[in-house]
């Protein structure tokens, strides 16, 4: 069949707009979209050069001098890789250099030998990240990928419970010769390929026993941070599939359920909750840690005491969970809205791109990511500023940790994987459209 | 570098780095607002993006537009609404398939004949394909330059419901509803063979894809 009569006419095949200089016809989007940063990753890498440079007059380490040329030329080289290459979103990849960059600079602050295993992880992240951007592409057999991913995601989450050791209260770490590594955080990415496949097929029971059976697995691990995450991220799905409210309501009322469980059935749960309603009840002993937290925030004010000059180290585990702190205290208030902001921007693009995509495993698996990333960040930066009780959970792509930067990574990449698709759909469209016009 | 001098550094390079925060920021609300502003633009140019064809009530000649995924049935929140005897209100799920064609997936109890022969768990449809479901009529009708196979003539000529020359896919076989579509890396061929418009549309004005399209049309008309 040919398209005729007003598509034919009104299209009349590409869009085109004049050319500035010559005047000659040329298509819009194509090569000059493909690589453009919107003027963002200069930006980075001149964020990436100052800060290293000052934290090399700091410190008079020659390997922060070495970041001060290398982050900026590798995140240059990664970014345009994997925009030429793997059709990457340019604004993603941006927002996402960024995170990066400046999680390495918190990490080298610190810690050389942090920083260096922080840079590892960027690169095999990276490499996980265009991983998963060509799965979601290209892969087909979701009907053997699916139950695959259910029994390996119920196995890894069970390997814990079985075999692992406990760090914090929470039993959720495997050991595996040199490397330790948390399968909730592997697991994740399953749950959301999962989760989106089952609903798309509207296989709501099947979606639910899966997220519960994830859920019973994790609170066997005491592991609630991240099963806050599961839930919520379950939850919004859900809803976005089904658009019911009283299915909503039913999932809120149920995770406020197992919220007053869990505040009963453990104590380590009562005793963060107590801490976050009166830290100064205990200062120097349980609410020590939250004390010092606010304390840094306070001292770092608006715009910061500078970096290299802050105290944040005294926070135990200053450089996971309470990265945002740190970088609240040396690099200011302001500096850390706007890294919120950047956040948000990655959300708020997810959204964007489910609402092109042409599926709704796509749809649903692009507002899944958006909801990962955003709700992780809420929960950790809430337990951070006591808005919330502190949970284990990481802050997304700053924090220190092998296994929460690749997965934080991979996530991204998932949801590249999707705004390629979108944009694969857009190329037929004007295809087709160029075709119907002949 | 002595304390005191990299005091003030750090304490002035705070606010260049908080500029530069903001601006990455700013720059990225900014580059989101503007792609926002380029994908509708392109959308308009391309009136017929997200939709594979259209389908074709051959009772009333309502033609509705074909996106690449939805529902057929009697209810409003269909995205093919069709109205008429033993037809449910969600009856089939339908699902392009790019090199299969469209992916005709009827609901638990719902019967959906597809060129005369009724669909198991699914069928794929081609352009000029006719499907009935309940007491209607449809009639397929797909984008020039989509990769699907081509049809045989003897099933449109006569429109009488005979089998689809080409193999179906129908009773019992268990296919992937979500099957990825790959990224072409060249152009399509070979797909001008499409067969014309059959019958009395050949003269008839293009049947709409969009909606503001249909409402241009209702006025010429």
């Amino acid at each position: 069949m040919r398209r005729r009569g007003l598509t034919a006419e009104r299209t009349g095949g590409d869009s085109v707009r004049k050319n500035k200089d010559s005047g000659a016809p040329r298509r819009i989007g194509g090569d000059e979209r493909k690589h453009s940063s919107g003027g963002i990753l200069p930006l980075v890498e001149a964020f990436d050069v100052l800060s290293f440079l000052l934290l090399f007059l700091k410190t008079g380490s020659f390997a922060a001098l070495g970041m001060a040329v290398a982050v900026p030329c590798a995140l240059g080289l990664l970014y345009r890789l994997m925009r030429r290459r793997f059709y990457a979103d340019g604004l993603l990849l941006a927002l996402t250099a960024f995170l990066c960059s400046l999680g390495l600079l918190l990490q080298f602050r610190f810690d050389e030998g942090r920083g260096w295993n922080q840079a590892l992880s960027v690169l095999l992240g990276m490499g996980a990240m265009a991983a998963c951007i060509l799965f979601v592409r290209f892969a087909k057999r979701w009907t053997l990928y699916a139950p695959l991913m259910m029994l390996g995601g119920w196995g890894l989450l069970l390997l814990p419970v079985l075999f692992g050791h406990e760090i914090n209260g929470a039993k959720g770490w495997l050991t595996v010769g040199p490397v330790t590594f948390q399968p909730s955080e592997a697991v994740k990415l399953a749950h959301l390929c999962v989760t989106a496949y089952l609903l798309s097929r509207r296989k709501l029971v099947g979606a639910g026993v899966f997220s519960l059976g994830c859920l019973a697995l994790l609170l066997l691990q005491r592991d609630l941070g991240t099963a806050l995450l599961y839930y919520g991220v379950t939850l919004v799905m859900m809803y976005v599939s089904t658009g019911s409210l009283a299915l909503g309501g039913i999932g809120l009322a149920a995770g406020a359920a197992g919220a007053v469980y869990g505040y009963t059935a453990f104590s380590h749960v009562k005793r963060r909750v107590a801490i976050w309603r009166n830290p100064w009840a205990d200062p120097s002993g349980a609410g020590y840690q939250i004390v010092q937290s606010l304390i840094a925030i306070a001292n770092g004010g608006l715009f910061g005491v500078g970096l290299g000059l802050g105290n944040a180290s005294v926070i135990p585990y200053y450089y996971n969970d309470f990265v945002f702190s740190v970088l609240l205290n040396e690099f200011g208030g302001l500096f850390g809205l706007a890294v919120l902001g950047i956040y948000l921007l990655i959300g708020m693009r997810a959204l964007m791109i489910a609402r092109r995509a042409d599926t709704v495993f796509d749809a649903l698996l692009a507002v899944g990511c958006g909801v990962q990333m955003c709700l992780q960040t809420f929960v950790i930066v809430g337990g951070n500023i006591k808005l919330i009780p502190l949970t284990g959970v990481t802050l997304p792509l700053l924090s220190y940790g092998g296994t929460s930067m690749i997965s934080s990574l991979c996530v991204l990449g998932l949801l590249q994987g999707v705004a390629a698709r979108v944009e694969y759909g857009l190329e037929r469209d004007r295809r087709l459209a160029g075709e119907g016009g002949k | 570098m002595n304390e005191a001098a990299y005091q003030i550094l750090a304490r002035c390079m705070r606010f260049v780095f908080l500029l530069l925060g903001a601006l990455v920021f700013l720059l990225g609300l900014r580059m989101m607002a503007r792609e926002k502003g380029r994908w509708r633009k392109e959308k308009k140019q391309l009136p017929d993006a997200g939709f594979i064809g259209e389908i074709v009530d051959e009772d009333s000649m309502k033609a509705s537009a074909l996106p690449h995924q939805g529902c057929i049935g009697a209810s409003s929140r269909c995205d093919v609404k069709v109205s008429g005897r033993e037809v449910r209100g969600r009856h089939t799920d339908f699902l392009f398939v790019e090199g299969r064609g469209l992916r005709i997936t009827p609901r638990r109890g719902a019967a959906v004949m597809l060129d005369g022969k009724r669909i198991g768990r699914s069928g794929y449809a081609l352009h000029g394909s006719r499907l009935s479901i309940g007491a209607c009529t449809l009639r397929v009708r797909l984008f020039a330059g989509l990769k699907v196979p081509e049809r045989g003539l003897s099933g449109l000529e006569d429109g009488a419901g005979e089998a689809d020359p080409l193999k179906q896919l129908g009773d019992g076989e268990a296919e992937d509803w979500t099957e990825m579509v790959p990224l072409p890396t060249d152009h399509v061929e070979g797909e001008e063979d499409y067969l014309p418009p059959f019958g009395e549309e050949a003269d008839a004005p293009a049947g709409p894809y969009g909606r503001k399209d249909r409402g241009r049309q209702r006025e010429e008309e």
